[in-house]
């Protein structure tokens, strides 16, 4: 408890739990938050200025509001752009939550055998875990991204959940495969300098067999980098989201992504600023939320961490 | 190499003579050039993974580059006849093999889209401009960073100090291709004192010489200073940050050693102490991170590359992505990669010149 009150008077910590807080919450309830259906076109409201009023026609009756203010604009097409900037908070979250779990497991794993076993299986691990380092920056994800996206594997994905965009399965599975090496890195290293500690020594000398030693002695000493980087991997699995739909390879139009929304208004940015300007602070809020409760948790749970992770 | 036991025994050396030969010019090799040997064949390894990792997951797509590279002229004669020009109908083993029998020869093949265009020298030149954005970006991030690193560190707690900070944590959140758009938003469309994009004066040259009349430093700004500031800044704005925090805490963490202490203590000014004698301490982690930034940055400019029209890499390579363009994916993440390798060596090696206690090799 006594690093949980810690974290709370940290300042920029809780600036951040609050921002991120802030944004599950959004994510979570964005069906009722949002005033409108984020994919509807509203005829005769294109392009729209924020703060416009709008009266709809009887025929859309039943459905949303029939009348109220586009409170931040409506694009080319006659979306409503806060709908969609609150749905987007959906998109971005599961996707950065989903695949940094993926890079947890991933890097978790590697780190520990490579750490715990040593020999050739460390050296065969690292060679690995090299080589997704060289890959150059967003590139793998790119590729996987654009195998993913053909029309054939599309298909296949939607069959298997209905109600998750196929292009969103492509997105954890890039950005799982390929975030995973900072991580194994530091879980090695760490593994590596506690190995060599009394009570691991103590925990064999007791009978103690490697799944017990890795399970109960070695994973709860990795957790306070763990949960630091995994923060801070969070942060970065958003903005990649939001820069692969920017370049068309992520979440599709017309479902609302905020890298999707930045694509479509750009060129319109002289005309409708709105479109382009809102996703991006919204993106900018998400990922500053985390880095700074990232920040936080560094500072009251693993300092040394500091000149590794900056 | 080990294979002296060939040579001729009658007017050649003996096979046992060539491999002492051999040791005895590998020792006597200076030890940075013999570990810089070691590093870069240990760095072979690591390409054949990442080419094969995206050889596999291209080979795997369900598409046929040839029925796309074709369109609407599918021919199944010419489609076959593609087919076994490219290699595309054996098997993926052989495939593999035949794509780095031809990189050892340093052919990276030809371009399935534009018109059989050799790859090597067309990857080279789009390198080269997303070498220079890169480079233009580096230093600003390392100037701005480095800088309001140490006026933080010089007066920690302060009101300059939060400040800076501030702005570096948002400069590591700031989605980079937003920022792009906002500032060609800004400077460009609304202001209009910068070009919206592209790498050079898109315009006639020599009636440009004649409206600047004749005056060169005009002239380069308008055909290629002015189209450099925009890209380069917005690339510059997440290594700055990174930067700036890491010599802050590296400079904070040297600040408290005894050393620090002595030196004010003999009467040297603060300035100087935590110029001379702190920067230089902290200069090893920063170095490092400014080596794996400088990588990251060169290799992943794909965003700015895009949103800013820059001929670089990474945009000829999101390109090739979506045309199926196979060749150049492949010879651009293997230049991508071994790129990657050299800089963190030069990074190492940087290491030995700034603290002497570092031994290389």
């Amino acid at each position: 408890m006594g690093a949980l009150k810690e974290l709370l008077r940290n300042r920029s910590a809780a600036v951040g739990l609050v921002i991120v807080a802030v944004a599950v919450f959004v994510a979570l309830t964005c069906q009722w938050l949002a005033p409108l259906d984020p994919v509807d076109q509203y005829r005769g409201y294109a392009n729209q200025a924020p703060g416009t009023r709008f009266e709809l026609a009887a025929a859309a009756a039943g459905g949303p509001t029939p009348a109220g203010t586009f409170w931040l604009g409506t694009d080319i097409n006659g979306r409503d752009i806060l709908s969609r900037v609150l749905y987007g908070a959906r998109v971005s979250l599961l996707v950065g939550l989903v695949a940094t779990l993926l890079n947890v497991l991933i890097g978790m794993t590697v780190g520990i055998l490579a750490g715990y076993y040593g020999r050739w299986l460390d050296a065969v691990l690292m060679r690995l875990t090299d080589t997704f380092f060289a890959f150059p920056g967003m590139l793998l994800a790119i590729i996987i991204l654009a195998t993913l996206n053909q029309p054939a594997v599309r298909e296949a994905l939607t069959g298997v959940t209905s109600h998750i965009d196929p292009g969103m399965w492509g997105l954890f599975i890039a950005l799982g495969l390929t975030g995973w090496t900072g991580i194994a890195r530091v879980i090695r290293g760490q593994v590596l300098a506690m190995k060599e500690q009394e009570f691991i020594e103590a925990a064999r000398a007791v009978g103690c067999g490697h799944a017990r030693i890795i399970l109960v002695h070695l994973v709860p000493n990795c957790l306070a980098p763990l949960i630091v980087l995994a923060t801070m991997q969070v942060a970065y699995n958003i903005l990649s989201e939001a820069g692969l739909s920017f370049l068309g390879l992520g979440i599709q139009p017309p479902d609302a992504s905020w890298g999707g929304m930045l694509s479509e208004g750009r060129p319109y940015m002289e005309t409708a600023w709105w479109w382009g300007v809102f996703p991006g602070l919204a993106l900018a809020f998400t990922v500053l939320g985390f880095n700074l409760f990232g920040d936080g948790l560094r500072d009251v749970l693993d300092p040394r961490l500091k000149t590794r992770t900056s | 190499m080990s294979e002296p036991s060939a040579n001729p025994p009658e007017d050649g050396p003996s096979g046992r003579t060539v491999t002492r030969g051999l040791a005895r010019l590998w020792f006597g090799l200076p030890p940075v050039l013999r570990y810089i040997v070691l590093r870069l064949l240990a760095a072979v390894p690591v390409l054949i993974g990442v080419t094969f990792i995206c050889f596999a997951i291209l080979m795997a797509a369900p598409g046929d580059p040839v029925r796309i590279v074709m369109g609407q002229h599918y021919d199944e004669d010419i489609a076959a006849g593609l087919r076994e020009q490219w290699g595309l109908d054996r098997p993926f083993i052989v495939q593999y093999g035949m794509f780095l029998g031809r990189v050892g020869t340093g052919d990276l093949g030809q371009s399935y889209v534009k018109g059989g265009l050799d790859v090597a020298p067309y990857i080279g030149a789009r390198f080269v401009n997303t070498l220079l954005l890169t480079l233009a970006a580096m230093a600003i991030a390392i100037v701005v960073g480095m800088v309001a690193g140490i006026v933080s560190a010089a007066r920690p707690r302060s009101l300059a100090d939060y400040a800076m900070m501030l702005l570096a944590v948002t400069g590591i959140s700031i989605p980079v291709f937003w920022l792009g758009l906002m500032l060609q938003l800004v400077f460009a469309s609304k202001l209009g004192w910068l070009p919206v994009s592209d790498m050079t004066y898109s315009g006639n040259l020599s009636v440009l010489w004649r409206q600047v009349n004749g005056n060169y430093l005009a002239y380069w700004w308008r055909a290629t200073g002015s189209h450099f500031l925009l890209p380069s800044v917005t690339l510059s704005v997440v290594p700055m940050a990174i930067i700036a925090r890491l010599t802050r805490s590296s400079m904070l963490e040297v600040m408290n050693l005894d050393y620090i202490r002595t030196a004010r203590a003999k009467g040297l000014s603060y300035r100087r102490v935590v110029l001379v004698h702190g920067l230089r301490n902290a200069l090893i982690p920063i170095v490092t991170v400014i080596g794996n930034n400088f990588a990251v940055l060169l290799t992943g400019a794909v965003l700015t590359e895009t949103v800013f029209a820059w001929p670089g890499l990474g945009r000829a390579m999101v390109q090739a992505i979506h045309q199926y363009d196979y060749p150049i994916v492949l010879g651009g993440v293997m230049l991508m990669a071994a790129v990657f390798v050299v800089v963190n060596l030069l990074v190492d090696l940087a290491y030995s010149i700034i603290d002497p206690r570092v031994r290389v090799g």
